[in-house]
Parts: C-alpha cells; sequence; structure tokens
C-alpha cells in the first residue's frame, strides 16, 4: 500500500514517539530504536504496542 | 452469539445511526465547531465508520490530511472503505493513549462519543494535547446520560434499563467531568455548547430508534436485566409511538479547547 509521504513525515512510534520507516516489503513500519515492526493488514497500518513484533 | 457476529452486528448499528437524521445535525453542529480550512492536518480520534472523515477530507482538501484512528481494526476497514477516494486521508489502528504521532502534528483534532469510553481519560487528554499544535483546536462531542428523559408507562422499568446501560463507558456524563479534567492538565475549555435531541417518533430517521437497539443489545450481551423485561422495555416503543405518546430528550455537549501554548 502506498502511504503518503507527508503521512508518513508526522507518523511516530506509539511507544518512543521517535521516527519510523516503511520496511522493505512496505508490508509494515519500523521503528530502529524500539526493535519494533508494527505490520501492515489488509492495508491497515496497526499502530497499537500490544501487538507490534519484536525485531531481531 | 458468536463474538465475530456481535461485532459485525455493532458495526452494523452504528453506521445505520450514523446516517440517521439527527446523527446528521450532529455531524453538522461538529463541524460549525472545528471550523476547518483548506490544507489544514486534522486528527479524527475513534473514526468509527468513517462517516466523519468523510466530510472532514471534503473541507481540508488534497493540500491537507486527515488521520483517523480506531482501536477496532474492523472499524477501521469501513472508514476506509469510505474515504477510497480521498488519498490523502490515512486510517489505522491506534490507541489515543500512545498516538503514534510526532509532538504538534495536528491543527484540529475531534473526538465524537469516545473520550467517555477510555478508563484513563485524563491521559488520553494529555495525548491528544501532546500531538495538537499551539493554537490548534480539540472538539469533543460526548452525552451527559444523565440529561436523559424517556417516557414509559413504567417508569421504574425505564429507570432500570437507563442506570444498567450507564454500565457502557467509564464517564456516563464525561462532558460534566470534562471541564475539571482540562484544569487537572492546565487547559481550559473555551466554551461547552449543548445539543439536545428530541424525538417525538421513534422511526428509523431518529436517534432513539437505533439507541434503543443498542441498548438493548448492551444490556442483554452483559445479562444486566431480565430478558422478558428488557423485551417489554423495547416492544413499548412501537406502542407508543402507535398512540402518538413517544418522547425522547437527551443532551449531549461540544466542548471546544484551545491549546494555548
Amino acid at each position: 500500500m502506498a502511504i503518503s509521504k507527508e503521512l508518513l513525515d508526522i507518523l511516530a512510534c506509539p511507544k518512543c514517539k521517535g521516527d519510523i520507516y516503511l520496511n522493505e516489503k512496505e508490508d509494515g513500519l519500523i521503528c530502529d530504536a524500539c526493535k519494533l515492526l508494527y505490520e501492515i493488514r489488509d492495508d491497515i497500518p496497526v499502530m497499537l504496542i500490544d501487538e507490534a513484533k519484536p525485531l531481531e | 452469539m458468536t463474538e465475530v457476529k456481535f461485532e459485525g452486528e455493532t458495526g452494523r448499528l452504528h453506521r445505520a445511526l450514523a446516517q440517521c437524521h439527527d446523527m446528521v445535525v450532529r455531524r453538522s453542529a461538529v463541524f460549525e465547531s472545528l471550523n476547518l480550512s483548506t490544507g489544514e492536518k486534522v486528527l479524527d480520534v475513534g473514526c468509527g465508520g468513517g462517516f466523519y472523515t468523510y466530510e472532514a477530507a471534503q473541507f481540508v482538501g488534497s493540500t491537507g490530511q486527515v488521520c483517523a484512528i480506531d482501536i477496532s481494526e474492523d472499524q477501521i476497514g469501513a472508514a476506509r472503505q469510505k474515504c477510497t477516494d480521498f488519498p490523502w486521508v490515512e486510517c489505522r489502528a491506534a490507541d489515543v493513549l500512545d498516538l503514534p504521532y510526532e509532538d504538534s502534528a495536528f491543527d484540529a483534532i475531534y473526538g465524537v462519543q469516545v473520550l467517555e469510553f477510555v478508563a484513563n481519560a485524563d491521559d488520553g487528554l494529555k495525548e491528544l494535547l501532546r500531538v495538537l499544535k499551539p493554537g490548534g483546536r480539540l472538539v469533543i462531542l460526548s452525552t451527559n446520560w444523565n440529561s436523559l428523559v424517556w417516557f414509559s408507562t413504567q417508569p421504574e422499568r425505564m429507570k432500570k434499563m437507563l442506570t444498567a446501560f450507564d454500565q457502557h463507558a467509564p464517564y456516563p456524563d464525561f462532558p460534566a467531568e470534562l471541564p475539571s479534567k482540562l484544569r487537572k492538565i492546565g487547559m481550559k475549555a473555551v466554551i461547552q455548547k449543548p445539543l439536545s435531541i428530541l424525538n417525538m417518533s421513534y422511526n428509523e430517521n431518529s436517534y432513539s430508534y437505533w439507541i434503543a437497539k443498542g441498548i438493548k443489545q448492551f444490556v442483554l450481551g452483559r445479562e444486566l436485566v431480565d430478558v422478558a423485561e428488557v423485551e417489554d422495555w423495547f416492544e413499548e416503543f412501537e406502542k407508543l409511538e402507535r398512540e402518538g405518546a413517544f418522547f425522547f430528550c437527551s443532551t449531549s455537549v461540544i466542548t471546544e479547547v484551545l491549546k494555548t501554548s
């Protein structure tokens, strides 16, 4: 799914409020500081801390 | 009843409710308070099926942005579909207590019938103000459920039903508590405006018609009142309508907040 750049600009990690970015497969948003992946399911970014996947 | 079916039924009911005349009037009042203009960045908190999102998108246009969040992925799916023609609308599942946005990201924020459901509403308010720009405005609409007068030939039964329904949210009279909550976090309500709904008729275009179904579903789901008693309560409305004796009146409140610094 295409997330517009303007919208990505104001997006932040719900946990640390830091920057996040789209992963290569474009199926999730990554927070490097928290090492969390926020999945995009059925084109819906799920920005819930409890649902985020830890990154190795 | 499976959980999925319950969710689907609740969603359908919400969408039917959103389209009745009283809700059209309510949306119009909220947007009058918000006073959106072209190019603004707006946050829709608890967007549900996206009826407000759809209108906000047209106010701000393609040079603006509307971010719509809801805790329910089901609802977000519906909102997303509704706003598919507006690429400047972004719908995502998020929690008002941990918003996925930078500080001072929005010109305006609104939440309709949502903060009364957040157990720690004070923290929710703080988080909303964090993502609001200085000079930005926050508009909150909630209902004082104890302002409701709903005629019944059996007032005790009505009282029992409405008392049971008070459990639907941690703050059944949220507008009444809001000024003190705002004070606690160093904010102030600029103005509170009452918005009453009065139905003399029980029909599909009236708020009471849908809220009666919602209350019935809630009270039965939680097993708060006898099934037979709930059915009797519900069926009386058709009878009152035939007799021209139906009366429902409740007051919601629009609270406008300006972030001064």
